[in-house]
């Protein structure tokens, strides 16, 4: 069953002759539990891809079907529940609230959706991502790949069915960056989770089912690596 | 929910003074709207005491009142409280003095029973109490329980001793002796009536209606004359009144209208600044899934924290601050002399209508961002993107600018620019701030002149009634002593026929009045006119007069001297009355008329008709010899100064005290006002410094940036030095004729509205510096944090 459809999805920045097409008539359909790998040049359009994917944008034409649910129909308040249930976004530029601790932040959509915290997963995510003795800390407190972890347990925090990444491992070093990848595996098997990661390296996109390439706003190439 | 609040309460400490202010801006709103309406009634209320201790707490009174006319008053149903008093003079072997009597109700009132030294009050008409003043300079040697016997051979019981009793009533007069009323007598009766309303003149109608009935006359005047003082107070005027309690309300009510609005303005930029700060944030909320109900209610929670604890505590403050004012008011010894304290008022009405107003500003400035919020982008709120998009070619400089102006003049246009309609509102706040500051000074200025106008302030402390044949002695005598100042004016009606052709104004037998000034203020007047005195001659003021029509509507004149190449006047006459008929006495026509250009410094002129300025020596000539002539005479010393009048038989009023005690209330008014202006100043303060550093706060990222590719700090300055001169410049443009408008229109509505208009220069020069030199310093404080801040962490700090 498809987790995702994404139709003739079209972006345009600017007006007249600063018009940027930063997506143009994408399309493709993702199946529940795929791992894809997003990669392409700089300003090739995968944020701008993820961003509309998560309903944080708005498209300038096209659809996006998550669940068999016309995500760009939905009124605010469906838009909102949506992305707090049903999507974990994992931001490029991590887009932490800096007046609330990394606990605070990590729990935020729970919080929001006024539903209990469940500490063992807290827990359990504080530990893989490190974050242990950093729980009471305020972001500006932290360094950039501390940041993008806290924004990465935010993300699987509420075991979201889709777990979109903009470079998760962007800020990080070899290390590290294994054990994040390899977090986001779990999660992805345990929860049955649909996993779109952006990355620029080609070891991790060679771990994906599915590896999409994006150039100038179009998909390039869709191949399936794995089954 | 729970994690929102927290979230709003977090956010709220974590820009604290982002909060600060905005609290400062709803509180210090509540202060001044209410304060005002506070004072307004507070001072109302202690004016109505103070004339009902001065004047009386009566609304009319009935000279020469008969018993017919008492009987219909004492049975008026209407009439809720009378009482009766007269004046008059007996004489003790030629010393004269003025005795003053009343019924108990009367002694109550004026709390005569304060001047009795030994015995008691009078209770019947053959009693009577003199000051001991009186006895001991005529050498009388009476006790109390003495009779004396005036020479007029009426014989009263002194029944006590009394000290000397001033009034401040109508008739100025002092007493020397106090006895019962004689109701035989045409008395002075006072007069309250029940129904404390417009209606009081509908009965006082049918009041001289009966009482023309019982004096079986069809004349005007029966001697009713209102407390019109005490009438307005209550907000009571005659149809077409033109008392100076309205224009003096008319002028606090625009005054109040303009602090409403501009209270309304700075609540509602004070939020729409802390929202747009809040974008961000919310933005962040937003992606992570918080629904837009969630966003607004945390808007709304910021805006109701805020406003429960900044509209009471503004109520108690501004009751707090008032009290306290009261208080050291009243242990002044101007408040302890006059016998009446001020104390705080409340219109409950007018409370509650500020609480609404400010609760109901709250909530539009918050429904307004929270729309705008729930609107956004969640992509462009991320990306702080909520300013008002501006054409990228708008941003471009020409190639000319581009080439010889300085990178920081170049930044600081951009910078300009770019704000789009930010700048407009910023510099629509500076207008308003502003135009309040000039509303308040020009209020100020207005309500001072109006209260120095009213006070009886005068400058001359005696008053002396100098009969025409003395005219030239009196002045010897005050001519020949130092430190003194004098003058004097007298008018006489008369009767004119005019030559048709020269006047703009159609009556052939006109009245007009006749005025004779000194002789150095007339050679004054002369010369400054380019006029050669002469014996017979008239001077005219080309002033406008009103005249009454035969419907009892008002007409004004002006320019009513078509040309003035001849004598207008063709034959005058002085009116006589000899005890029982009047007669026209013809009067020497004048050689000549002359126009005067300077203005009628004197007052000389009448709105009501035509006044004609004469030499003594026609006034000697022609007028009656007996007349008086009052002098109005300033003198260092004036007690000693009015012996030696008295001395050559000239009656002589001293009122030293009178204008020392008016002078003083002037001066607690004054203390008032400018308070009132200082807390205005502070308010316009308030408001700059919040848009200022609202803007600085939001551009810190930016600052830091530049300052971090390697702008020098002195660079810096100069960039935003220049932007603030932007701004000032174009607060003065737009400001200046707005203000100038205002302070036209508040000067049509005050007593002085026909004269000429002057803006209060002194106003606008302050206000220019205040709004220079607070953007200046907002920038600077907010540069020199960027000094002792590092770069980096300005950068990192992403709200
Ligand atoms: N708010 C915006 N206004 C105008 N153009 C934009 C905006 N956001 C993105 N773009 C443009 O859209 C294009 C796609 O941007 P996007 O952020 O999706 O690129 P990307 O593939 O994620 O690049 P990178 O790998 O550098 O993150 C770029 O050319 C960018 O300049
Ligand atoms: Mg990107």
């Amino acid at each position: 069953m498809a987790i995702l459809e994404v139709k003739n999805l079209t972006k345009i920045y600017g007006h007249d002759e600063n018009q940027v097409v930063a997506l143009d008539h994408v399309s493709f359909t993702v199946e529940k539990g795929e791992f894809i790998a997003i990669v392409g040049s700089s300003g090739s359009g995968k944020s701008t891809l993820l961003h509309l994917i998560g309903g944080v944008d708005k498209p300038t034409s096209g659809e996006v079907i998550v669940n068999g649910q016309n995500v760009y129909k939905k009124n605010e308040n469906e838009l909102a529940i949506f992305r707090r249930r049903e999507v974990g976004l994992i931001y490029q530029f991590y887009n932490l609230i800096p007046i609330l601790t990394v606990e605070e932040n990590m729990t935020l959509p729970v919080l929001l959706d006024n539903k209990k915290v469940n500490q063992e997963r807290l827990d359990e995510l504080l530990r893989i991502l490190d974050l242990k003795s950093r729980e009471k800390h305020l972001p500006r407190e932290l360094s950039g790949g501390q940041q993008q972890r806290v924004s990465i347990g935010r993300a699987l925090m509420n075991a979201p069915s889709l777990v979109l990444a903009d470079e998760p491992t962007g800020n990080l070093d070899s290390k590290n960056s294994k054990e994040i990848i390899d977090l986001l595996k779990l999660t992805q098997k345990r929860y049955k989770q649909t996993l779109i990661m952006i990355t620029h390296d080609e070891s991790i996109a060679m771990q994906a089912d599915r590896i999409i390439v994006i150039e100038d706003g179009k998909i390039k190439k869709d191949e399936v690596i794995r089954k | 929910m729970k994690i929102m609040n927290t979230l709003t309460l977090r956010y709220l400490k974590a820009n604290k003074k982002r909060s600060l202010l905005t609290f400062l801006c709803i509180m210090v709103s509540v202060i001044m709207m209410s304060c005002v309406g506070m004072a307004f009634s507070s001072g109302k209320a202690f004016y109505k005491s103070y004339i009902e201790k001065t004047v009386g707490d009566y609304h009319y009174y009935l000279f020469g009142a008969e018993k017919e006319v008492g009987e219909l008053i004492y049975n008026d149903p209407l009439v809720d409280e009378y009482y009766k008093s007269d004046i008059f003079n007996l004489s003790y072997q030629d010393a004269n003095i003025n005795v003053l009597s009343g019924d108990y109700a009367y002694f109550q009132k004026r709390n005569l029973q304060d001047y009795v030294l030994k015995g008691r009050l009078p209770v019947n008409k053959y009693e009577i109490l003199v000051t001991e003043g009186f006895l001991k300079q005529n050498q009388i040697e009476k006790n109390i329980g003495d009779q004396i016997e005036f020479d007029n051979g009426n014989i009263y019981t002194i029944v006590g001793l009394m000290s000397i009793y001033k009034t401040q009533d109508y008739f100025f007069n002092t007493y020397q002796a106090l006895t019962y009323i004689d109701e035989n007598q045409p008395i002075i009766l006072y007069v309250k009536d029940k129904d404390v309303s417009n209606r009081i003149f509908d009965h006082t109608e049918q009041l001289e209606n009966q009482i023309k009935k019982i004096r079986n006359t069809d004349a005007d005047g029966v001697g009713l004359v209102y407390n019109s003082s005490y009438l307005a107070i209550q907000d009571i005027f005659e149809e077409n009144s033109k008392s100076s309690f309205l224009n003096v309300y008319k002028m606090i009510y625009i005054l109040i209208g303009v602090i409403g609005i501009i209270s309304i303005f700075i609540i509602y930029q004070a939020f729409h600044l802390s929202t747009s700060n809040r974008i961000q944030y919310l933005g962040m909320l937003s992606s992570v899934g918080a629904t837009p109900k969630q966003k607004q209610r945390s808007v709304y929670f910021e805006g109701f924290i805020l406003t429960m604890i900044a509209i009471p505590l503004g109520l108690i403050i501004s009751y707090l601050g008032l009290s306290m004012t009261f208080l050291i008011a009243n242990q002044m010894d101007l408040l302890k002399n006059t016998g009446v304290e001020i104390h705080i008022q409340i219109s409950i009405v007018y409370m509650i209508a500020v609480i609404v107003l400010s609760f109901l500003t709250v909530a539009v400035a918050l429904y307004i961002p929270a729309r705008r919020i729930s609107r956004i982008s969640i992509m462009d709120a991320l990306h702080k993107n909520d300013e008002v998009k501006v054409k990228k070619s708008k941003l471009q400089l020409n190639s000319f600018l581009k080439k010889h102006l300085h990178i920081s003049w170049q930044m600081a246009l951009k910078n300009y620019k770019r704000q789009g309609r930010k700048s407009k509102i910023i510099i629509f706040s500076l207008v308003l701030s502003m135009c309040l500051f000039i509303t308040v000074f020009s209020f100020s200025k207005m309500f001072l002149r109006t209260v120095n106008d009213n006070s009886g302030i005068s400058d001359y402390n005696i008053l002396a009634y100098v009969p025409l044949d003395n005219v030239d002695q009196i002045n010897q005598i005050l001519d020949s002593q130092d430190h003194q100042s004098y003058h004097f004016i007298s008018h006489n009606s008369v009767k004119v026929h005019i030559n048709q052709d020269y006047l703009n104004y159609q009556d052939e037998m006109t009245d007009m009045s006749i005025a004779v000034i000194d002789q150095k203020n007339y050679e004054k007047i002369c010369q400054d006119n380019d006029i050669i005195p002469t014996k017979n001659q008239a001077l005219i003021y080309d002033t406008p007069i009103s005249i009454m029509d035969d419907n009892g509507e008002e007409e004004t004149y002006s320019n009513l001297y078509k040309k003035m190449d001849k004598n207008f006047i063709e034959e005058i006459y002085f009116e006589e009355y000899d005890g029982e008929n009047i007669y026209q006495r013809q009067l020497e026509n004048f050689d000549s008329i002359e126009l005067l250009h300077t203005e009628d410094e004197w007052g000389i002129s009448y709105s009501y008709e035509i006044t004609l300025l004469v030499p003594i020596e026609y006034y000697k000539n022609n007028i009656r010899e007996d007349a008086a002539i009052t002098y109005y005479i300033q003198s260092d010393d004036a007690d000693s100064l009015c012996d030696e009048l008295e001395s050559v038989g000239i009656e002589t009023v001293n009122i030293e005290e009178n204008s020392q005690y008016a002078r003083q209330l002037v001066q607690l008014v004054q203390i008032f006002v400018y308070g009132f202006v200082s807390i205005m100043v502070f308010f316009t303060l308030l408001n700059i410094l919040n848009m200022m550093s609202a803007s600085i706060e939001k551009r810190r990222k930016e600052f830091a940036m530049i300052l971090s590719v390697g702008m020098s700090y002195k660079d810096m300055t100069k960039m935003i030095f220049i932007e603030s001169f932007i701004y000032g410049i174009k607060t003065v443009i737009y400001g200046f004729p707005l203000c100038l408008l205002i302070e036209y229109i508040m000067y049509q509505v005050s007593p002085y509205g026909h004269i000429d208009f002057s803006p209060s220069w002194i106003a606008y020069i302050i206000s220019f510096l205040i709004i220079f030199l607070v953007m200046i310093l907002t920038f600077k404080v907010g540069l020199n944090r960027f000094k002792k801040q590092n770069i980096i962490e300005t950068l990192k700090d992403d709200m």
